[in-house]
């Protein structure tokens, strides 16, 4: 009533996510440390490894796979990551400067906040798994289901991508510090390295066995290598979709619950 | 009814058991601008957080243009504009940006065209287009002030609009929120500057450590101090004489020696210096120097407090202030 002199209808797109959204690309695009970083250790990764441990494949468990295709998937997967506890870190900055109260003080969904955060990672997730598939493919990799499997493969590492910055955003919205959500990026080692990374789950120790199968990671890693080296193996993509979905469960709905948190002090 | 109602405000910080705001009830009534004075600490911040739906109040009730702001959050965010201490700003985006984002989520019909009638309305069109962490401090508080503008709100609250600017850039925001004022806008502003409160609220509460310790027109406090002071400088070898005319005087309320000279309060300086003068001369002491001072609002403040609002950094020194009670509260990482 008051402000209806310049006001119009309102749309949940025109009005909330988009402008955020287009906010927060220019935000992402505007930081280079925001922007390079996280695709320099998977490519870093994808080129020494490719010529360093091409040996392995000749191990017969390995069935002469091409070795970049077989760590195409770790690598895609670390991007995204790595990205992902950028997002948090963009959301620290935000509270810190005091921007995130005047986004709370907008009249707008506080759900819109986030979701325009997390459509902003997902682009940003697509994008540089593209491009480390395509530097994968340039140092001597393939892809065994093609170009709809790239696809596929893209895809689900933007979802991860989505689900593992929901990590980093937790850990922002509920401590507003910045070390503890830099600090996020951490998490990711476990989840990397007690999963089946550099050789298949069958050759890892029998104690790394164990905790790989409990780790969602594994799952996630075993589809999308299912389509770099073999093909659409149902229960391997089944078994990823249902790992990220089952992590994307947990941290999204820890996300809009700490937000609701910080907003209703 | 008041256009800002509150009533028996309470905020207990969890964190630290700090009572930040107290039991405070005040009404602002449309068009007016009402100032919130008091020293870091004393609760101004957590009000306007709780009035502009950021804080949950403990207890008791506030509204602001007739919406309870617990019961409809989002209906008093959009009837106020809001410009906070932290100036909340984005610094990797333009002053353009920033404002036509801000429009944009206020569903104003035109956010390219109000971004650019406010940065000029500010003074800001040359800088637009430059990111916002090269603007200066008083470039920020005016690209903020115009932030809050972009849909035109009734109600403006403005937390130390001006603290940290230099006096130029000071009085550029008051000439602002005056203007604003005389457009019809509804003005709560925070200060710790008496100087800000007096020119600027046609009313004031001032308030300390949490609760409200006087109101009324600044002209109204100042009078409730109702004593005017006069200084005069006495030769040397003359205290002895002066002491004795001053005790045996029946117009003044009471005297002190400070610094070497003679502070003599009356209710009225004006009528009061020339029989000071003439008592003076009358016993043979030439005044080389007389002074007035009517009260300021930090005598008021004094009076009210105990202590004054200037000169010793505001807060009493076992206060936390409003910064430290929101770390243990909401923001760890400051």
């Amino acid at each position: 009533m008051s402000a209806a002199a310049v006001q119009v209808d309102r749309s949940y797109l025109r009005h909330e996510l988009m402008p955020l959204y287009r906010r927060n690309v220019r935000i992402w695009l505007r930081v280079p440390s925001a922007v390079l970083p996280p695709l320099f250790i998977p490519v870093f990764f994808l080129v020494v490894n490719s010529s360093a441990l091409e040996g392995i494949t000749a191990l017969p468990i390995f069935e002469n796979v091409n070795y970049v295709s077989f760590i195409i998937p770790v690598s895609l997967l670390m991007t995204v990551a790595a990205a992902g506890s950028g997002s948090g870190l963009a959301l620290v900055q935000d509270i810190d400067t005091g921007y995130f109260d005047k986004m709370l003080l907008a009249p707008i969904r506080r759900s819109s906040i986030l979701l325009s955060k997390l459509m902003m990672d997902a682009t940003r997730a697509a994008l540089q798994a593209m491009l480390v598939i395509a530097v994968g493919l340039t140092v001597g990799g393939s892809i065994a289901t093609g170009i709809p499997g790239g696809l596929l493969l893209v895809a689900m590492a933007f979802l991860f991508g989505l689900a593992y910055s929901g990590i980093s955003i937790n850990i922002a919205l509920r401590t507003g510090s910045p070390e503890a959500t830099q600090a996020s990026f951490v998490i990711f080692f476990p989840l990397v390295f007690l999963a089946p990374t550099f050789v298949p789950l069958e050759m890892l120790a029998d104690w790394l066995q164990v905790v790989a199968r409990f780790n969602p990671v594994s799952y996630v890693i075993i589809g999308l290598r299912a389509l770099t080296v073999e093909g659409y193996v149902a229960g391997d993509l089944l078994g990823a979709f249902v790992a990220i979905g089952g992590l994307g469960l947990v941290t999204m709905t820890g996300a809009f619950r700490a937000l609701a948190a910080r907003a209703a002090q | 009814m008041s256009i800002i109602e509150v009533r028996d405000l309470v905020k207990v910080y969890k964190r630290g058991d700090v009572r930040a705001v107290d039991g405070i009830s005040l009404d602002v009534e449309e068009g007016e601008i009402f100032g919130f004075l008091g020293p870091n600490g004393a609760g101004k911040t957590t009000t306007i957080r709780i009035l502009t739906t950021l804080l949950q109040p403990t207890s008791g009730t506030a509204s602001v243009d007739g919406i309870d702001v617990t019961e409809d959050p989002a209906a008093v965010r959009n009837a106020i504009g809001v410009a906070l201490q932290e100036a909340g700003l984005d610094g990797l985006s333009t002053g353009r940006e920033f404002l036509e984002l801000q429009a944009a989520l206020y569903a104003v019909a035109d956010p390219r065209a109000r971004a650019a009638e406010l940065l000029a309305t500010v003074g800001l069109e040359d800088a637009a287009d430059r990111r916002i962490r090269t603007y200066s401090g008083g470039m920020q508080r005016r690209i903020d002030l115009a932030a809050a503008l972009v849909h035109r709100p009734r109600v403006l609250f403005l937390d130390e609009p001006t603290t940290g600017l230099d006096p130029a850039s000071r009085s550029r925001v008051w000439e602002e929120v005056r203007r604003l004022n005389e457009m019809g806008t509804t003005i709560l502003l925070t200060t710790q500057y008496l100087e800000e409160a007096d020119v600027l609220a046609d009313r004031l509460a001032i308030i300390d450590a949490g609760a409200i310790v006087r109101r009324g027109t600044p002209a109204e406090l100042k009078a409730s101090v109702s004593e005017d002071l006069v200084t005069v400088v006495v030769p040397k070898g003359h205290k002895g004489k002066a002491r004795d005319l001053l005790k045996g005087a029946r117009t003044i309320t009471r005297f002190e020696e400070v610094d070497g000279h003679f502070q003599i309060h009356v209710p009225d300086g004006a009528s009061a210096m020339p029989s000071i003068v003439r008592a003076f001369a009358d016993a043979g002491i030439k005044i080389p120097e007389i002074s007035l001072r009517r009260p300021t609002l930090d005598d008021v403040f004094l009076r009210a407090t105990g202590h004054r609002l200037e000169g010793d950094d505001g807060a009493a020194p076992d206060q936390p202030t409003d910064d430290l009670a929101m770390a243990g509260s909401e923001r760890s990482a400051r």
